[in-house]
């Protein structure tokens, strides 16, 4: 294991993990607003949150590279500093962050959809408010879907590529990932390193669907609705 | 204590009906009749597509360097016109483009931009005995975006320019980059290499159109590409011209691959790359002609 195939995997821990930090919080909130609530513009925003799902992830990248850059929406000449996010970790929390996103607020917004509502009614009616409800009723009702979703989004951020490379490129020791190690791996002709990285890859992968799959099993105390 | 439990979701009509349908197909008698339609249907249009690439003597694959895209393509224009050819390209870094020939020989021509990854093709004996040989050379140029003013009047300058990034193919691999590596290995200053005062600060780029795009990209970074890629792009200015003689020598190297048949449109693909025609494309574009026929055995 060379220096910079341990610094790609630390980078990838790293990266992923404030990703989905991200991404988790202000999700579910909005997984939660979707599945419980009907306004104007709800389908359009439902729509562009999950846009970076079915858009090739390059094209995401090339996206977030133009809004990133000097002239781009938010580049340094419109926010008047320079925010240093393209071609640094920053920039790969970026990119996981958005490609990440889809995937968590569908998962969770399914999985809300599943709580009972009339449980949410049940506890106001024992004399709870809304944000109680939310966190001591729904969220423990929501739990398993909720952590599938967060499973989901994390390998989504540990296997990002496209977007990555993109706007993060793929400086060794620096912006290098799990995935865009394994690319430069490939293309230089470093078998051996490109198939430990594979088989790390692998392993994660592994875990995290064997994780949903336990979590998307009934629980023993499970009620029908 | 709170309830722990699930809405069970309601089967929707039409994934019932999907349901029987897809049963049918797997679990009944027509199952063995239903996998041989699938097998000859797909094997029957694989070996369609296969015959017709092999049998039409005139389709070429050229695979070929990064750098070479707008020159060959009008070299190909040509050769396209005077023949009835029909040539399809494939443009990537040359280490890429070996990789790939090596794992599935799918083309007829390949033009590297370095010698090296010819070698690599060559002994996993992929080429067509004594068609390698030199075709091009180039000259290296350090550029930076349109937008900044850098003066670098001596290689020594770049440690003391405060650019972010250097942008250059992937060192390790991608032919501009070695070249640009060995350059910045050849210069001393104070007793250490350029290249090791500059090397973290370089960003590895998949290819050297890459490594342009990203300086036409960004103000704050500066890279090291051919001279004809910096001519083709209106977002780069040209800060300092390697010298020929100390710069590593380029050499641009085509050769015509086995794996399809021995194809006579081939070898005379690789005779029109010497024809005063496309010499006269490639000065156009800004490279330094330069042919030495090759043996296959190395001296």
């Amino acid at each position: 294991m060379t220096e910079t195939t341990i610094s790609a995997l630390l980078l990838t821990l790293k990266t992923a993990t404030v990703a989905t930090v991200i991404v988790t919080i202000p999700g579910t909130l909005l997984a939660y607003i979707l599945a419980r609530y009907s306004f104007p513009g709800k389908d359009v925003i439902a729509t562009i949150v999950g846009l970076p799902l079915v858009m090739p992830p390059t094209a995401v990248g090339y996206l977030l590279l133009k809004t990133f850059s000097t002239h781009g929406l938010l580049g340094p000449e419109t926010l008047g500093f320079d925010p240093e996010i393209l071609l640094t970790w920053k920039a790969v929390v970026v990119a996981c962050s958005v490609m990440a996103t889809p995937l968590v607020v569908r998962t969770a917004r399914v999985t809300f959809e599943g709580v009972n509502p009339r449980l949410e009614v049940m506890a106001q009616t024992l004399g709870h408010g809304r944000i109680r409800t939310f966190f001591f009723y729904t969220l423990p009702l929501a739990s398993r879907g909720l952590l599938a979703a967060i499973i989901l989004g994390f390998t989504r951020a540990v296997g990002e590529f496209g977007a990555t490379i993109t706007i993060a490129g793929n400086i060794p020791g620096r912006t290098q990932t799990l995935s865009t190690a394994i690319y430069s791996a490939q293309q230089v002709g470093r078998d051996a390193e490109a198939y430990f990285l594979l088989g790390v890859a692998l392993l994660v992968g592994f875990a995290a669907i064997m994780a949903t799959e336990y979590l998307s099993r009934k629980s023993p105390g499970y009620l029908s609705g | 204590m709170t309830l722990i439990g699930f809405h069970r979701f309601r089967v929707r009509p039409f994934t019932n009906r999907m349901g029987i349908i897809l049963s049918t197909i797997m679990f009944t008698r027509f199952q063995g009749l239903i996998t041989l339609l699938l097998v000859v249907l797909f094997t029957g249009c694989a070996s369609d597509v296969e015959q017709t690439a092999q049998n039409s003597d005139n389709q070429l694959v050229v695979f070929a360097a990064a750098s070479l895209q707008d020159v060959i393509r009008e070299v190909g224009q040509a050769f396209e016109d005077s023949l009835s050819v029909n040539l399809t390209y494939n443009f990537a870094a040359s280490n890429v483009l070996a990789r790939q020939l090596v794992a599935a020989p799918k083309a007829d021509i390949y033009i590297s931009a370095n010698e090296q990854w010819m070698d690599y093709v060559q002994d996993a004996g992929m080429l067509i005995d004594n068609s390698r040989h030199t075709i091009l050379s180039n000259q290296l140029v350090v550029i930076g975006n349109r937008d900044v003013q850098w003066n670098v009047d001596r290689p020594e300058d770049l440690t003391s320019l405060d650019y972010r990034y250097l942008s250059l193919g992937n060192p390790e691999a991608v032919p501009a980059g070695r070249y640009a590596k060995a350059w910045l290995e050849s210069i001393s200053m104070d007793g250490v290499t350029l290249w090791s005062l500059l090397n973290d600060r370089v960003v590895p780029g998949p290819d050297v159109r890459a490594a342009l795009g990203l300086v036409e990209a960004q103000s704050d970074i500066i890279g090291i590409v051919y001279r004809t890629d910096a001519s083709v792009s209106e977002e780069v200015e040209i800060l300092y011209r390697v010298p020929l003689e100390k710069g590593p020598p380029i050499r641009y190297t085509a050769a015509a691959v086995r794996g399809r048949s021995v194809r006579q449109t081939a070898l005379r693909f690789l005779e029109f790359l010497e024809s005063s025609e496309a010499k006269e494309t490639f000065q156009k574009f800004g490279f330094i002609s330069h042919t030495i026929r090759g043996e296959l055995q190395n001296d």
